[in-house]
């Protein structure tokens, strides 16, 4: 390396000039009392040649550094021997110390003013994401009221479905209500009569009705026929199967009443029964057409 | 051997006694080791040299780690202390390395 000698050569700094003095304290000293050191290398050149030679090659003559290590190696009792082993003695006691703290706590050897830095980092990170929490807190709040609102929506919308289902006959039902049979006498039941049943029912508050297995609805007719009855197209004939979902206390006294639909039954020949029950099951459905004239008024928010 | 025995010592009791270090001590105890190694260095080096004086060597290890911990306690106080402990540490190092090149240049030669 070329910047080596400069190092060297560049010794300037504090130490250095210390052990600079320390040559000329040395070279002061030695005519007048030789230095341990010096006199314990005179000593050992002629004892250490073998060792010395092993340790260097053998062209060489023995330099005073490797005579010094060997010296360093020798267990002698000096001044500058045991102080040396105090002051390592402490740099190794200070080292081991202080690696235990490094491995303790990553916290320990940092100064209070980087402990206030991240504090501070901590406590604004900490505050970042407290108003995250918030945002989200207010954001959940947001989706759940709306899904909830929506969840009504689609509740109310779906009872909807239900009650105009079995209001159109579109959806089986049953429920409380009462249970008709008409049977004709000698002379044929018209279909005025039959309507004037229906009518009753409905004054009296039937929700859905069926005669013979046919879903009446709101467009149902009666037409009289050869045969017996024509009810929506489909050709029906006595006895006559009356179901309807309704409340039995109204049902009954309104089908009773002295002049009514039962009595004008039973005047014609006929005979006529109600029987109430807590369950009447209306299986049939009638096939609803899509409506071709009438569309739902546009709703002004 | 002795201070080779006498390290040992050291680091030994160090793990035997595991002592726990004041906290107002605790930022100037990596800067009085770093400096202390600096001052082994040098004494290695001149050692080499053949000028090693145990009395320089004890005087250069104290100043040493007594100069560079005041240095840094100096520092906290103005409110540079992180800064001058980098400073401290980056002379150090530089010193140890040119302290390890001579005595390279010793041993191998090279």
């Amino acid at each position: 390396m070329s910047n080596e000698p400069s190092h060297a050569s560049s010794a300037t700094s504090p130490d250095h000039a210390v052990d600079d003095e320390a040559i000329a304290e040395q070279e002061s000293a030695e005519p007048s009392a030789p230095s341990t050191r010096s006199s314990l290398s005179s000593d050992e050149t002629g004892n250490e040649t073998p060792e010395d030679n092993m340790r260097t090659s053998d062209d060489q003559p023995v330099t005073p550094p490797v005579r010094s290590m060997v010296g360093l190696l020798k267990p002698r009792v000096t001044r500058a021997q045991i102080l040396s082993a105090v002051l390592l003695g402490l740099l190794g006691f200070a080292l081991v110390v202080q690696l235990q703290i490094s491995q303790q706590d990553e916290f320990a050897s940092l100064r209070q003013t980087d402990l206030v830095n991240l504090l501070d980092d901590v406590t604004r990170r900490n505050s970042d994401l407290e108003d995250e929490i918030v945002r989200l807190r207010a954001l959940e709040n947001e989706l759940q009221s709306g899904s909830s609102s929506q969840r009504a929506a689609l509740d109310a919308a779906r009872q909807d479905v239900e009650t105009q289902g079995i209001l159109s006959g579109r959806l089986p039902a049953e429920g409380s209500g009462v249970t008709i049979l008409l049977t004709e006498g000698s002379n044929p039941l018209p279909a005025a009569s039959l309507f004037n049943v229906l009518e009753e029912l409905r004054n009296a508050g039937a929700e859905t009705v069926e005669v013979n297995g046919i879903r009446i609805v709101t467009s149902s007719y009666f037409v009289d026929n050869s045969q017996g009855v024509v009810i929506d197209g489909q050709v029906t004939t006595a006895p006559y199967v009356w179901k309807a979902i309704g409340d039995p206390k109204t049902l009954v006294p309104a089908l009773e009443i002295p002049g009514g639909a039962m009595a004008t039954v039973r005047s014609r020949g006929g005979d006529a029964s109600i029987t109430e029950s807590e369950i009447v099951a209306i299986e049939s459905v009638v096939e609803l057409e899509g409506l071709e004239f009438a569309t739902p008024q546009e709703t002004q928010d | 051997m002795i201070p080779f025995i006498g390290l040992a010592i050291g680091v030994i009791a160090g793990l035997i006694l595991e002592p726990t270090v004041p906290s107002y001590l605790q930022p100037y105890l990596p800067i009085a080791v770093v400096a202390a190694l600096d001052a082994l260095f040098g004494g290695f080096r001149a050692l080499l040299d053949g000028l090693f004086d145990d009395r320089v060597f004890l005087i250069s290890f104290l100043s040493n780690v007594v100069v560079a911990a005041f240095i840094v306690f100096l520092g906290d106080q103005i409110g540079v202390g992180s800064q001058l402990a980098t400073g401290v540490v980056v002379v150090l190092g530089i010193r140890i390395f040119s302290n390890v090149a001579a005595i390279r240049r010793h041993i191998f030669k090279a």
